[in-house]
């Protein structure tokens, strides 16, 4: 099987501008189009280890990145998200293309995946148990999942943990995690071999890059996963590291808040999140330095992980 | 596959034919889903599809990957109906100590009949209908339990005021559903003037509802009306499959179509009906009972409006088509249909007044309507 960095630009953009790129991240499959020819080589790094294929069959989301006419086309480039025909945002400078697709793909993808229970949160998994890092403002998930992916982690999701409604198992949804601002080069500290895309410095969100998913976590993302803890995040300055547990209704009331579409899926929705809190222990971290919040989620993986499932789910009850 | 309608896009030209033909869901390949599902939410009805396909006695054998947007859209329609529901009981408790006739429009009260064609269908607003005189006792109860009114501009503001079938629309900031609150089915000024004690002399009332809603002859009425009178129909596909359902319904009703027939003529609107009546049939697979056409054929209108409306509507009611942007061509179809729609909604004075208020607020206000900022926040 080639993969998108096997595939040159030459090979790209042609894709780009014919029947599309299908980047295919698990739970969902996206189309994606283009007549900006520099995405190509943007997207060659931080897909690299996704299959390449062309966009035949059935995408869940087809999004297209289109230079705009116009005079304005000579001195100030900009790049319009066309999704299925619409236009939902406002146009994006012509060399944020990249940014402009992955927050409209995520925008999509939470818009349109109301049959799984979609939390706002980082998933990993090792020895087939995820811990789930629901984002919270401040929290640094992305970062600390980042981080987590660089020490062999399987990266599940990083915006979504996207929860099954028949058994509140996690369904992969791998795609590149956006880092911002500080946590760019913290990140680029603490794994010098992650593969991170261009800088963008300038967008609404401030210096956005992209760490590319490793080909471990692409190759599974077909392959649900149990979860048994949720970690609430809180990244402090100078902060010593500090695992607390929480109450599960505590627990439930966070992430129900915190999630996509609890509310749209009522009963259903109910019904997975109480499985999937019942499933896990609860806690929340505090941690100033990103080594140390790592140390400490391993070591609560190896903990639970150890315990037969029964006893995991009555020791933060 | 339409007489009436060249159908452009192959893809809609297929999400046309599974929602006839529901049975088809099996034979699709997954391209051929792929457009289907591209369309059907484009045009807001991929719920109502996966509605109709989920009534089939067998259940056809779907790709899990397209299962997962039918259950998905589905999932979305419940959700807007029981927000509507949680509304509509609201407005009546609110309004209850007034003792005003309540009548429930469009998608509520298709929600409140239980009808067929209300299942998936994803609810917009919530429209009911009162006597022009309770208006007075009923807005400032509203406002009084915390619906809000818009700031609008001061001039948008005197036209509902003065002109409009309705309030300004209003909104608990709580739950977000906007609500309709009308007191005719089509603005003051319109070319057809529906009398409104005719509409609420007919109303029927729902079984463990404090509402009431329109006879089913008048809601088809409504429907057309407010598709082919007073819209620009663009992108309005799902109020045409809004009168198919009734009719569907309807039609198990003995003596259905002429009664239907009759009082359009009673109310004046037979020329929106003879439209719903040219498009619903082969764009939707409308059963119409041939007696009903026979009754109408007094209304159509002259062959070369005809032809017209016919090319126009082909260009501006059908979806796009998800990989094109609407063209020259569909640009000065959507025009034509605007204004077509303001040419029967108010007598040419009062258009010219408000277009040129319309227009010189454009030239100097700045751009209204901002789309939101990709990654402004998740």
């Amino acid at each position: 099987m080639r993969r998108l960095s096997d595939a040159g630009v030459r090979e790209l953009v042609p894709l780009l501008r014919g029947p599309g790129v299908a980047l295919d991240f698990g739970l969902v499959r996206a189309r994606v189009r283009s007549d900006c020819d520099a995405l190509a080589e943007k997207l060659a790094v931080v897909y690299g280890a996704f299959p390449l294929a062309a966009a035949d069959g059935f995408c869940d989301v087809t999004a297209s990145v289109v230079r705009r006419g116009g005079l304005r086309r000579a001195w100030r480039p900009q790049v319009d998200l066309l999704v299925d025909g619409q236009t939902p945002f406002e146009p994006f400078p012509a060399d944020t293309d990249l940014p402009l697709l992955e927050w409209g793909l995520n925008f999509f993808i939470a818009q349109r995946a109301q049959h799984c229970l979609l939390l706002h949160a980082g998933a990993l998994e090792r020895d087939g148990a995820a811990v789930i890092l629901p984002a919270l403002p401040g929290s640094g998930k992305s970062t600390l999942t980042a981080a987590l992916v660089s020490r062999d982690w399987r990266l599940l999701s990083d915006e979504f943990a996207a929860v099954r409604l028949a058994d509140s198992r996690i369904l992969p949804v791998v795609r590149p995690i956006a880092l911002k601002n500080e946590s760019i080069d913290i990140l680029r500290a603490f794994a010098p071999d992650a593969v991170i895309g261009p800088t963008f410095p300038r967008t609404r969100k401030g210096a956005v890059a992209h760490l590319a998913p490793d080909a471990a976590s692409v190759a599974d993302r077909y392959l649900a996963a149990a979860p048994i803890a949720v970690v609430f995040p809180k990244f402090i300055a100078g902060a010593a590291v500090a695992l607390e547990p929480l109450p599960r209704a505590r627990a439930f009331a966070k992430l129900a808040t915190n999630s996509f579409n609890y509310a749209v899926l009522g009963r259903e929705g109910f019904i997975a999140m109480r499985r999937l809190i019942g499933s896990c222990a609860c806690y929340r971290l505090r941690y100033g330095v990103l080594a140390d919040a790592v140390e400490s989620v391993d070591a609560l993986h190896a903990s639970l992980a150890s315990q037969p499932a029964r006893a995991v789910a009555e020791s933060a009850a | 596959m339409s007489e009436a309608m060249a159908i452009r896009s192959c893809a809609v030209g297929r999400f046309l034919a599974l929602f006839r033909h529901p049975r088809g869901a099996s034979e699709l390949r997954e391209a051929d889903w792929d457009d289907v599902v591209r369309v059907g939410r484009g045009a807001r009805l991929l719920g109502a599809l996966a509605a109709r396909i989920d009534a089939l006695d067998e259940r056809p054998a779907i790709p899990e990957c397209v299962r997962a947007h039918l259950v998905s859209e589905r999932a979305v329609a419940r959700h807007r109906a029981a927000m509507a529901a949680f509304e509509l009981r609201e407005i009546a408790r609110t309004l209850a100590p007034l003792g005003v006739p309540l009548v429930a429009l469009k998608g509520a009260a298709y929600l409140l009949q239980g009808l067929p064609h209300a299942s998936g269908r994803l609810f917009a607003d919530v429209d009911v209908m009162v006597p022009r005189a309770a208006l007075a006792r009923v807005e400032p109860a509203l406002l009084a339990a915390g619906w809000e009114m818009p700031d609008l501009h001061p001039y948008d503001l005197a036209y509902y005021r003065r002109w409009a079938h309705e309030l300004p629309p209003l909104r608990s900031p709580v739950r977000g559903v906007e609500i309709d609150v009308h007191h005719a089915l089509l603005p003051l000024t319109s070319r057809l003037q529906p009398d409104p004690q005719a509409l609420f002399a007919r109303a029927l009332p729902v079984t463990a509802s404090p509402y009431r809603v329109l006879c089913p002859e008048d809601q088809v009425l409504h429907a057309s009306v407010q598709l082919f009178h007073d819209s620009d129909c663009t992108g309005k596909l799902r109020e045409l499959a809004d009168i198919d359902g009734l009719l569907r319904e309807f039609a198990r009703i003995p003596g259905f179509g002429l009664r239907l027939a009759d009082r359009a003529v009673e109310l004046g609107l037979t020329r929106p009906l003879w439209y719903a009546l040219r498009y619903a049939p082969p764009l939707l697979g409308t059963p119409v009972d041939p007696a009903l056409h026979r009754a109408l054929q007094a209304a159509a209108p002259p062959a070369a409006a005809r032809e017209i409306m016919d090319a126009l509507l082909a260009r501006a009611l059908l979806p796009d088509d998800p990989d094109c942007r609407p063209g020259p061509a569909e640009r000065i179809a959507r025009g034509a249909l605007f204004a077509r729609s303001h040419w029967l909604r108010m007598p040419p004075a009062l258009l010219a007044w408000h277009a040129a208020h319309k227009l010189a607020r454009r030239w100097t206000a700045a751009p209204a309507e901002a789309r939101p900022a990709a990654g402004a926040d998740a």
